[in-house]
């Protein structure tokens, strides 16, 4: 089951891109939830979940709000209706932008 | 020409003026000391490698000599010396060999960048290698010199020197390092194993060398295709367990275990990720070795099944 949480722009008030553009370099597995991705900028390898992966393959094509990533990747997963995808979307992004695998620019 | 065709006082000799070549797998090391305890240890643990003329290309020359003229005769210190550069601290002479022997893996370690190099014992059996990284303490030695005694070809106990082209195991077999309590079990275990004296005050103990298997040293240049990634896990008392490892913490293990894994950028993460994708990756609990090999016997077993299957 899908649950979706649509939040109002100003909510999260950013547009996400990948620091990497075009092809990335990953590893996943059908069987494991978590993903080696490598970042050519850093020369960093991390150990990624899934859903993380997702956002990111999603962003390396071309950038993103938090509506627009919850819209690409809930099918992607079976999501409890009490989820608030878009936060989770969003703790995600915060992660990734830590570990400099994305950048955000205001919308 | 290999090591033991040659007569006890003309390995003293080559050894004096360092024209002793040893071939190690893909590498020549050009050897020279004038440290008498070496002379024996080296015909014994090297007897099967083949040598080379002293005008042959030599990928490492190193010197095992006294640190200075004193410490020759007042508590006799020895230090290695690398394209005649002392490199590390001196150590007591009676710890030369040992002391070369981990010289040479640093040498292969900092230096043979055209490998990926992975802390891994490596052994083989039926073109199929089985890769044991892990950290120190966890029994990888002391399993990899069980294997060796009971038909697993040893291709090496410590660096596995990985092919990024073909992903293929590339071995040395060079003598099994074990240390403290291992000595012991590894004699029980293969009462007719050789190894050299114990050397005793190291900073890893107590430790003594294995002589690799005289087949393991003629097929030193054969490479192996790794089969399975084992993380060894030594628990005194546990019964026998093996159990799919998570292939991304694998990943992650032999990436930490690497020597030059950051060096190589994404050909490295490209080769540990095919080698991965392509090994079934286990972790194994043992305290017996003859139930950790039993296991591994298994492995190999299944292997041979899918492989007939497939050519059927």
């Amino acid at each position: 089951m899908v649950g979706r949480s649509i939040h109002a722009q100003s909510e999260y008030p950013w547009v996400w891109s990948a620091s990497t553009l075009g092809t990335l370099s990953y590893f996943e597995w059908d069987d494991e939830d978590r993903a080696l991705l490598f970042d050519p900028n850093s020369g960093a390898t991390h150990l990624l979940d899934s859903a993380a992966l997702e956002i990111l393959k999603a962003l390396s094509s071309s950038a993103l709000r938090v509506e627009e990533l919850v819209e690409l990747i809930s099918p992607l997963f079976e999501v409890d209706d009490t989820i608030d995808l878009s936060h989770f979307v969003h703790e995600v992004l915060l992660k990734l932008l830590d570990a400099a695998l994305v950048s955000r620019s205001p919308t | 020409m290999k090591l033991s065709d040659i007569a006890l006082p003309d390995l003293r000799r080559q050894l004096d003026c360092g024209e002793l070549m040893i071939q190690m797998g893909p590498f020549v090391a050009r050897i020279q000391s004038r440290v008498a305890s070496l002379v024996s240890e080296i015909a014994l643990m090297y007897a099967e490698f083949p040598t080379r003329e002293c005008s042959a290309f030599a990928d490492f020359h190193v010197r095992i000599a006294h640190d200075n003229w004193l410490r020759r005769y007042i508590k006799p210190e020895a230090r290695f010396f690398f394209d005649g550069k002392p490199s590390f601290t001196p150590l007591a002479e009676y710890q030369a060999f040992a002391m070369l022997e981990w010289g040479l893996n640093w040498c292969v370690s900092a230096h043979c960048h055209q490998f990926l190099i992975v802390h891994a014992a490596v052994v083989e059996r039926d073109g199929l290698a089985a890769l044991l990284p892990a950290p120190p303490g966890s029994g990888k030695s002391t399993l990899c010199a069980a294997l060796i005694q009971r038909g697993w070809r040893l291709l090496s106990d410590e660096l596995a020197l990985i092919d990024m082209d073909t992903c293929q195991v590339r071995g040395m077999a060079r003598p099994v390092n074990l240390k403290n309590q291992s000595i012991d079990i590894i004699r029980r275990f293969e009462p007719s194993a050789i190894f050299t004296a114990r050397v005793p005050n190291t900073t890893k103990g107590t430790v003594a060398l294995l002589r690799p298997p005289d087949n393991s040293v003629r097929r030193m240049d054969d490479p192996a295709r790794i089969a399975w990634i084992v993380l060894p896990n030594y628990q005194p008392r546990s019964s026998v367990q093996l159990e799919l490892a998570n292939r991304s913490s694998t990943f992650m293990l032999l990436a930490e275990q690497s020597f030059n894994y950051d060096l190589h950028g994404r050909r490295g993460f490209d080769t540990v990720g095919r080698l991965v994708a392509s090994a079934s990756c286990h972790r194994l609990t043992y305290s017996n070795l003859d139930d950790a090999i039993g296991v591994f016997e298994s492995l190999n077993s299944c292997s041979r099944q899918v492989s007939d299957l497939q050519s059927w």
